[in-house]
Parts: C-alpha cells; structure tokens; sequence
C-alpha cells in the first residue's frame, strides 16, 4: 500500500483535514467524510488509524456530513446528524454512537450505490488468495467467524458484503471495522484477547455494538482480489459440534440469489455471475459452537479444496 | 384450451439458464425474474422454443422423449406446466 494512513497525520493536521473534508480509501471505494466538530477527528484517529488517505480529487462514492451543533444543541445533548451527499439528514444518534452510526452510514451508501459489483450480504476471509465466502441471515455468526478467523491467520475481505467484479469472479476486498453484537463481544474479546476493540455502544437498534479493528495486515492487502473456493453457509448453535453438509449446486445458487443485495436490479449479469459462481466453487453448511473447532474445519476444508 | 391453437415459448423473454442436474433455473430479461424449473417444465419449454405445438402434439413429443407409452401422471404434468408457463409469461398461444 501506498501513500498516507490517517496515523501519519497529527491529530491537529487530522482535525484541520476533516473540518476541510478528508477522504478514505476502503478497499475500492472512496469514504469522503466532512465535519469540524472534533469528535469526528477523535474518531477517525482512534479506529482508522490504519486506512489510507485517497488521492487529492478521488470521486468519492460516499459522501457523509456530521453536522456542526450549536451549543445550544450541545448543551440540551441533542442528538448528532449525520447527511448525505444530498445534505439531507441519513441518521440521528448520541455522540456516543457515532462510530457505529458512522459505519452504518457509509455501509448504506455501499450497498445501494455500488452497483459496479455483484454484492452479497456474506463475510469472505481467504488464505493464500483463497477465499471461503460465508452468506448468511443476521445471527448466522458471519461477523463472529471473521472477527476470529482473523486473528488466526486469515485475511479479512469483507464481514459484510463480498463484492464480487466481473465474469473472473475476482473479489475484491472490502475490509471494515466488524461490527460485534451483545454476546459476541464477549465471545471474542475471551478467545482474541488481543483484539482491538472501539467502546461498547448501547441501546442501537442491534443492542450493543462493539467494533473490532482489523489489523493493519488487512488493510494493506485491500487491493489485493482473491478467487472464491468455498460458500460455507454457517449456523451457530450453542452446543453443537461442528458439522458440515454439502449442498447441493441449485440449492448454493438459491441461496446466493437470496443474499444477493442487487440480485434484482443486475438482473441478468447476476444471474450468470452467480451462476459461474455457483460452479467455481464447493458449497457447505456448517453448523457450530466452538470458534476453535470451526476454524480448524473451515480450514481443512480449504487445504483439500485448494488440494484438488 | 381452444382447439387449432398451439404453444410455442414467447421470444420476448429471452431466456438465459443455468443447469444443475434436474434442477433448472431460467431468468426472464424481460421482467427480471428468475424461475426455478422442474425437469418437465424445462423440457417443454426447450421443446417450444423450436415448435409450435398443440397439447396434444406436446404430449406425443414428451412421450418420445421420456420413451414411455401412455402416461397420464405425465399428461397432468404438462398440463400444470403449461397453466404456470402460461401464467408466467414464458409461452404462448398462436394458430398452429
């Protein structure tokens, strides 16, 4: 990776920059982010430090505002806005959310303006430029498992959205703070004590939410695709062993249609890509408990897969 | 169904498909749709997209195919099939 990472700028030149309007770049996609309050300056310094600045001039595909407060708004704790590039406000929150507001904003303009990309609502974690893509409902684990998986030697594409580009089923990596919820933030924090976490943000609309930052191995390899070998479909459920059962070719397709977030609207790129998809790769679902037991399945998996 | 008419797929659709063993998925470009398809509602539509056939003929034509005598379980089939193709915009009737 090239250029200057947030980290290298001072605090000062940090606020200077943000007040001005300062633009990210996150895996493929440019994060411009405008405000003067110093909340938002202490905000990218403590959780973005590892992210590179974009090119002076970079067409941003997201534009957010925090809006400036008058101390009146201050004084009476009103809550924070955060605006699109329309200037209309996206979301209210207390400042104590504003990183999860802020990631819940930019993920909002990803997934309805990056439509260059076949999205699908799926973490992807790869080794060695092989990725596993694990689609799944919310509560499924999929930010659990790649919060862990990597700390244990995988690369971080995506908690979220895996964006796959053309008819080589390139995907390209789209790596974010991962958003963990009630439980899992203690789930993580006992089997990663290393992690880095942001504070733990209460009362949102998921519960609790703490953000795990990825290191910065994972930033720096943002431009870097990896091919698809495996959809493992995961389900966590207290209690149980880890088990794996194939699935069959049109069920996989089924299912990635329905993670799909711009399945309608690709239409029939969609359905080839998906398509193609569905024949590059082996498709699993993976019931489990223990993080440990899945991590050692899911990479034995890949190992025969690659193997193959 | 009105004698003298045939079914023939609708070009309109412009179908694009994907196959996994009796498993068919067919996506309509003209309404953005994807259909999942059993074996016979596939093979009747591959049929009409070349022919223009009566039920009837359709039916001699999946006989040939599935090489099997008299089959009313498959006579049903076909005529289900044809009410959700119908329904579905994928054929249509024309003068045989």
């Amino acid at each position: 990776m090239s250029g200057t990472t947030l980290r290298q700028l001072s605090r000062a030149a940090l606020g200077a920059r943000c007040a001005a309007g300062l633009s990210l770049q996150a895996g493929p996609f440019v994060l411009r982010i405008q405000g003067a309050d110093p909340v938002l300056a202490d905000c990218l310094h403590a959780y973005y430090p590892n992210y590179p600045l974009a090119a002076e001039g970079s067409f941003a595909d997201a534009q957010l505002t925090l809006k400036p407060q008058a101390w009146v708004d201050r004084w009476r704790d009103r809550p924070r806005q955060i605006c699109l590039e329309d200037g209309l406000a996206f979301t209210d929150f207390p400042l104590e959310a504003l990183l999860a507001n802020l990631e819940w904003s930019f993920n909002w303009c990803v997934a309805t303006h990056a439509n260059q990309y076949v999205m699908l609502h799926a973490a992807g974690v790869a080794k060695q430029g092989h990725a596993v893509l694990m689609p799944g409902v919310p509560g499924a684990g999929k930010s659990t498992l790649s919060a862990y998986l990597i700390h244990r030697g995988w690369r971080l594409l995506s908690d979220e959205f895996t964006l796959v580009r053309n008819q080589a089923l390139d995907l390209h990596a789209f790596p974010r703070l991962i958003p963990l919820k009630n439980d899992a933030i203690d789930v993580i924090q006992n089997a990663v004590p290393q992690a880095q976490f942001g504070p733990r943000i209460p009362g949102t609309r998921k519960g609790t939410v703490a953000h795990l930052r990825p290191g910065d191995e994972h930033i720096q390899a943002m431009h870097e695709p990896a091919r698809p070998r495996l959809v493992v479909f995961p389900t966590y459920e207290r209690g149980s062993a880890t088990t794996l059962t194939a699935v069959p070719a049109a069920e996989c397709f089924t299912d990635l249609t329905h993670n799909c977030f711009n399945y309608a609207l690709l239409g029939r790129q969609a359905f080839q890509m998906l398509g193609a998809l569905t024949n590059h790769v082996e498709a699993f679902r993976m019931r489990y408990s223990e993080l440990a037991s899945a991590e050692d399945t899911l990479s034995t998996l890949l190992a025969r897969v690659i193997e193959k | 169904m009105t004698q003298g008419l045939g079914w023939t797929a609708d070009p309109a659709a412009a179908l694009e498909w994907q196959h996994w063993g009796e498993a068919h998925f067919a996506f309509d470009a003209r309404s953005g749709q994807t259909h999942f398809l059993n074996e016979i509602a596939a093979a009747v539509l591959a049929v009409l997209a070349t022919h223009t056939l009566t039920q009837a003929a359709l039916y001699e034509a999946m006989l040939a195919r599935y090489e099997v005598d008299d089959d009313t379980q498959l006579l049903t089939g076909i005529v289900d099939t044809l009410r959700v193709l119908d329904r579905l915009g994928l054929i249509q009737r024309v003068a045989s």
